[in-house]
């Protein structure tokens, strides 16, 4: 339920995604991030599958003089985290529900909706909004749209989409959103509650507490050994398994990361977020059988971490753990440093005179001169929007550095994305800006007229690329 | 690389012939990190000090870069009030840190104890 927040008086609307597994739930949140150049936190992943939630928030339009702040979650679709799911779903202010219309799917698709529009209905009056985003809209076997609007209503707001590209995507999320003002404004805001306040963080807590299958499932916390460092797995780690060696334990005490669970025997990747500030991640190569492997492979990568020492962000750390099972993980922590994209989405969303041409060029330009340091170097580091920031010194790798294998036998990094496609991204993060703020992009059409950036990309001038980009 | 519990014997053995033997490791020059350590004084933090070292080792060999002395740096002796300490290249991306007392040791004690047990750590 939306409330005013009590100390910015920023009007708080959650936005949850819902759906049957695999519907794109995850695909549709992500994108969002990437357009509104934010973050989302995941606390944890099975084999690529929502465990807890997805978490982004972002700012957006004003509400009666408040900011409208949106948390925007998707919930894990699997049937054993139902009462998780649920916990959002009863508390949202709009349910995006992304329904995979595959004829395959179908059947679920919409036994799915019909229990969600219950739920709405047992709310009474004062029931959360409902959106449906058709989803898959490219696959060939998807049913007709008709069919789709016979099973949905003809008064329930229904868009086509398709998750993997971002087809429709936004269109559902302004919807939502303007679902959720309107609601609220029939309404009133609710009075803030520490359940309706609590952050990502607090949330795993809670939802772990009201764990559907306590004491089974990969994400059962680590059972505490006895003594006084009971709960905290690094407490007992010894020396050597963390890099950097004089400042690493520093740096994990500040992450408190002991209260994470790094001990479980999960296969495949895990990406864990705390708060918004620490990224904290293990590939799925990194896992070790014996601890001898492991801690050779650690000083190969803290050697990587070491020689690109003047490159990478400083607040960084890598820890070697055992799993619950006997195995060995190697983790990677970082501090979220803000990358260009963050830079340029938070100026573009604060300031009231962005110039947006001058900072699409200043960006594109930080990742040209990271990629050339990159070259000079020798450094196998994929250097793009996301994992390129700037510092006092110039630019600096703010990502994450990759575990595997052909970062250290000199095989070829990840692709990168090229200079006008990075451009491009820039560009429609004001587009998208002008959804809610249309003057944006008149300033930034007028800027154009105004200057002549000399920045060529790949034989296209980037006065050219802003020029399509921001065509009427 | 030598596994961890080869190095523990070796500096096992290293600490039964130096008296007034206080810590060694073998570190990793281009990160700092201890590949495997053995102290016999609980307060001596020997990761940090091991980690401070290898930036000490990383500096030498810039300067004899420097000054284009074609050779190899084979071990560097620092003479502390009460310790000895000494620093011993095993491979160009390894080596040894050693720390003594020097009421109860010598320098020749010292290394030759090390350069004996230094092939094992290769």
């Amino acid at each position: 339920m939306a409330y005013l927040h009590p100390q910015d008086s920023g009007l708080v609307v959650r936005v949850v995604y819902d759906g049957p597994p695999e519907a794109g739930k995850t695909s549709s949140v992500r994108w969002l991030a990437k357009s509104f150049g934010r973050p989302v936190e995941t606390p944890a992943e099975e084999n690529g599958r929502t465990v807890f939630f997805d978490w982004l928030e972002h700012r957006a339009g004003v509400y009666e003089g408040s900011p409208v702040r949106l948390q925007i979650v998707s919930v894990p679709g699997q049937k054993r985290w139902a009462r998780r799911r649920k916990h959002f779903v009863s508390g949202a202010d709009v349910v995006v529900y992304v329904g995979d219309t595959s004829r395959p799917r179908w059947a679920e698709t919409v036994a799915r909706w019909r229990a969600l529009e219950e739920e709405a209905a047992a709310q009474g009056e004062s029931a959360m909004r409902l959106v449906f985003q058709a989803n898959k809209r490219d696959r060939p076997d998807a049913v007709p749209i008709a069919e789709v609007r016979a099973e949905v209503g003809a008064e329930v707001a229904l868009i086509e989409a398709s998750a993997a590209d971002g087809t429709g995507v936004q269109h559902a999320f302004v919807t939502a959103v303007r679902l959720a003002l309107e609601r609220t404004r029939s309404l009133g805001p609710a009075e803030p509650s520490p359940l309706l306040e609590a952050r990502a963080e607090r949330l795993v807590e809670t939802l772990r507490e009201m764990d559907d299958d306590p004491g089974k499932g990969p994400l059962t916390v680590r059972p505490p050994p006895p003594g006084p460092t009971s709960g905290d797995p690094l407490a007992s780690l010894p020396d050597g398994f963390i890099w950097p060696p004089a400042t690493g334990r520093a740096l994990l005490e500040e992450v408190r990361v002991g209260r994470l669970d790094l001990a479980s025997a999960t296969e495949g990747a895990r990406t864990l977020g705390l708060g918004s500030e620490w990224r904290i991640h293990s590939a799925a190569s990194a896992v070790f059988a014996n601890v001898d492997d492991a801690r050779d492979a650690l000083v190969v990568w803290a050697r990587v971490h070491a020689r690109a020492k003047e490159f990478l962000s400083a607040r960084r750390c890598i820890v070697l753990l055992e799993t619950v099972d006997r195995t060995w993980r190697l983790w990677q922590l970082i501090y979220r440093e803000p990358s260009l994209r963050d830079a340029f989405a938070s100026e573009l969303e604060t300031s009231p005179t962005f110039p947006a041409v001058a900072r699409v060029e200043q960006s594109v330009r930080g990742i040209l001169r990271a990629r050339e340091m990159c070259r000079e170097n020798a450094y196998k580091l994929a250097c793009t929007l996301d994992t390129v920031g700037f510092h006092q010194r110039g630019v600096q790798y703010v990502g994450p550095t990759e575990y595997a294998s052909q970062v250290v036998d000199g095989g070829a990094r990840h692709a990168e994305p090229t200079l006008a496609e990075q451009a491009w991204d820039l560009a429609t993060l004001v587009r998208d800006r002008a959804w809610y703020e249309p003057k944006v992009l008149v300033r930034a059409r007028a800027g154009l007229e105004r200057s002549s950036p000399k920045l060529d990309l790949e034989g296209e001038p980037l006065r050219d690329l802003l020029s399509r980009a921001w065509a009427e | 690389m030598p596994s961890e519990k080869q190095i523990l014997e070796t500096f096992e053995r290293v600490a039964s012939e130096i008296p007034g033997f206080i810590a060694a490791s073998l570190v990793d020059l281009d990160s700092g990190m201890t590949l495997g350590a053995r102290s016999v004084r609980g307060e001596f933090d020997l990761t940090a000090a091991s980690a401070y070292n290898s930036e000490m080792v990383k500096q030498k060999l810039k300067i004899m870069r420097a000054l284009n002395l074609n050779t190899t740096l084979e071990d560097m002796l620092l003479t502390l009030g009460d310790q000895i300490h000494l620093i011993k290249l095993v491979t160009p991306t390894t080596f040894i840190y050693l720390a003594a007392d020097r009421a109860s040791s010598n320098l020749a004690i010292v290394r030759n104890a090390v350069n004996k047990h230094a092939a094992s750590l290769v």
